[in-house]
């Protein structure tokens, strides 16, 4: 029996009627139409699906849709600037080429940005360790390292 | 993978969660962090009537220092675990365990309460409906014989928890909520080593863990939790060593150890009560140590790795292990 899913994503508010056995990506997917979120393993494995919940980096796959009741949640399609314009770490990430095959990369984003707001100056090996749950397949890891420490970077007064 | 259809139930208290499991007749599966139950569910491992959600219950996600305890709720999560000072500071071997857990996302979403109810694994169980379509059911799965061993009526999958051997190895204690009044058992007692029911709430549905109280060591005790995965970042414990000693100078006074991801539940090394009270951590006494760990553990191929080198693997994290308590 489906039930009412009251839930903001990106600042919008949503009041949708939802299966129990829907997962949140499925609700972020097909209800809310946002594609950016993307679908790897599907259990838990890969951080494909990466989305924010009340700031925190989670695999949607594993949450039921309406256990996200009354939260917060961030999605790839969020992370732009109210003028449309890239998230510095959007932009750290085209720079240095972090991007190959690209399905890792809203997840990769997301969790680099909550690694960022919680430490604004990570060392490369708190780096490492934040982005552990995302898997990049391509194996680019140096440059979205490097994407990620650069935009760490400049907020530390533009060193790198 | 869909998930299959069931009910979805928020109870607003531990009683009430209860009483939903009795009135599901045992076919109710309880939701806490849902990082094993939901991959359960898509692999149709798991298929419940009913899903009750711990989390619309209030109170289960705290830590609270009390009468020489740490009391946690089940709800906590393993991040919050790993990261919290009190917890770092007060019982360092359990953030470690904690941290060790999977991966950042995981130990997010993962609680305490969940980990410790995480079921057993094995290389022809946690696979899709789809692969395991190509054989006969093996017996965790509802069919007659073991597929690993050939065995009837027997399940040899590993008990691959982290948490549980460092919190045993501190002599724990957990809360179980039932539907009328609160016990509380040794987290030991948890366990049946019995790989296809490896926890009692297996078998007795009506009751949830709800709480964690661990003793807080002493200023004496040493302790350390070594894991070997097949990726850093994310796997299971192809084998864990946890390991606690209390330390009078040089002398040990009381050692514990336990073994995860060589057997059918959290598995003590016995033997080093005889061989380490009363000694220095010297290299004898460590090699003694480790070669009884190796003893200890059971090992049967469930995963990549044959039980001979799982062995090995669990000696060198033993005494890996005590190294880097006398190094410290």
């Amino acid at each position: 029996m489906k039930k009412i899913l009251k839930v903001a994503v990106n600042g919008q508010f949503y009041e949708i009627p939802v299966a129990p056995n829907k997962t949140l990506l499925e609700f972020i997917r097909e209800d809310l139409g946002m594609t950016g979120t993307k679908r790897g393993c599907d259990q838990g494995e890969c951080g494909a699906c990466t989305v924010l919940i009340d700031g925190k980096p989670v695999s949607s796959c594993m949450v039921l849709a309406l256990d996200v009741q009354g939260k917060d949640i961030v999605t790839i399609e969020g992370m732009e600037g109210e003028d449309g314009q890239f998230h510095p770490l959007q932009k750290a990430f085209i720079d240095h080429g972090a991007i190959q095959c690209g399905f890792c990369t809203s997840g990769m984003l997301l969790t680099a940005k909550h690694l960022l707001d919680e430490n604004p100056s990570p060392t490369t090996e708190e780096i490492k360790e934040a982005i552990s749950g995302n898997i990049c397949r391509c194996t680019g890891y140096v440059k979205i390292i490097d994407a990620i420490s650069s935009v760490a970077g400049e907020e530390r007064g533009g060193k790198q | 993978m869909r998930l299959p259809e069931f009910s979805y139930l928020e109870p607003k208290t531990v009683r009430e969660a209860c009483a939903l499991l009795r009135q599901e007749r045992g076919c109710a599966r309880v939701l806490a962090g849902g990082t094993d139950l939901i991959v359960a569910m898509k692999q149709r491992r798991q298929l419940p009537s009913a899903v009750i959600n711990l989390k619309s219950v209030a109170g289960l996600d705290f830590l609270e220092e009390e009468q020489g305890y740490l009391r946690i709720g089940a709800l906590t999560s393993l991040e919050k675990l790993a990261k919290t000072d009190l917890v770092r500071q007060k019982v360092p071997l359990l953030a470690q365990a904690a941290f060790e857990v999977g991966s950042p996302l995981l130990r997010t979403r993962g609680t305490l309460g969940g980990n410790l109810c995480l079921d057993t694994r094995c290389k022809y169980y946690n696979q899709s409906e789809f692969w395991r379509s190509s054989n006969p059911p093996c017996y965790k799965a509802g069919g007659l014989r073991c597929l690993v061993t050939n065995k009837e009526k027997a399940c040899f999958a590993a008990y691959s928890g982290d948490t549980a051997p460092a919190l045993i190895a501190l002599g724990a204690r957990i809360v179980l909520s039932g539907e009328k009044e609160d016990r509380v058992i040794s987290l030991r007692d948890f366990y049946t080593m019995e790989s296809k029911f490896p926890h009692i709430l297996n078998t007795r549905e009506y009751e949830i863990l709800s709480e964690v109280q661990v003793p807080i060591p002493g200023a004496g005790n040493r302790s350390v939790y070594l894991k070997y995965r097949r990726r850093k970042s994310i796997d299971f414990p192809e084998a864990g060593v946890a390991i606690s000693l209390d330390l009078d100078g040089p002398i040990c006074r009381t050692a514990a150890i336990m073994l995860t991801g060589v057997g059918s539940g959290p598995l003590p090394v016995e033997e080093v009560n005889q061989i380490m009270p009363g000694q220095t951590l010297d290299e004898e006494t460590i090699s003694r140590a480790a070669e009884a760990a190796s003893r200890a553990a059971r090992p049967v191929k469930t995963g990549m790795l044959s039980p001979q080198y799982k062995r090995r693997l669990v000696a060198d994290l033993v005494s890996e292990g005590l190294k880097s308590i006398v190094k410290s």
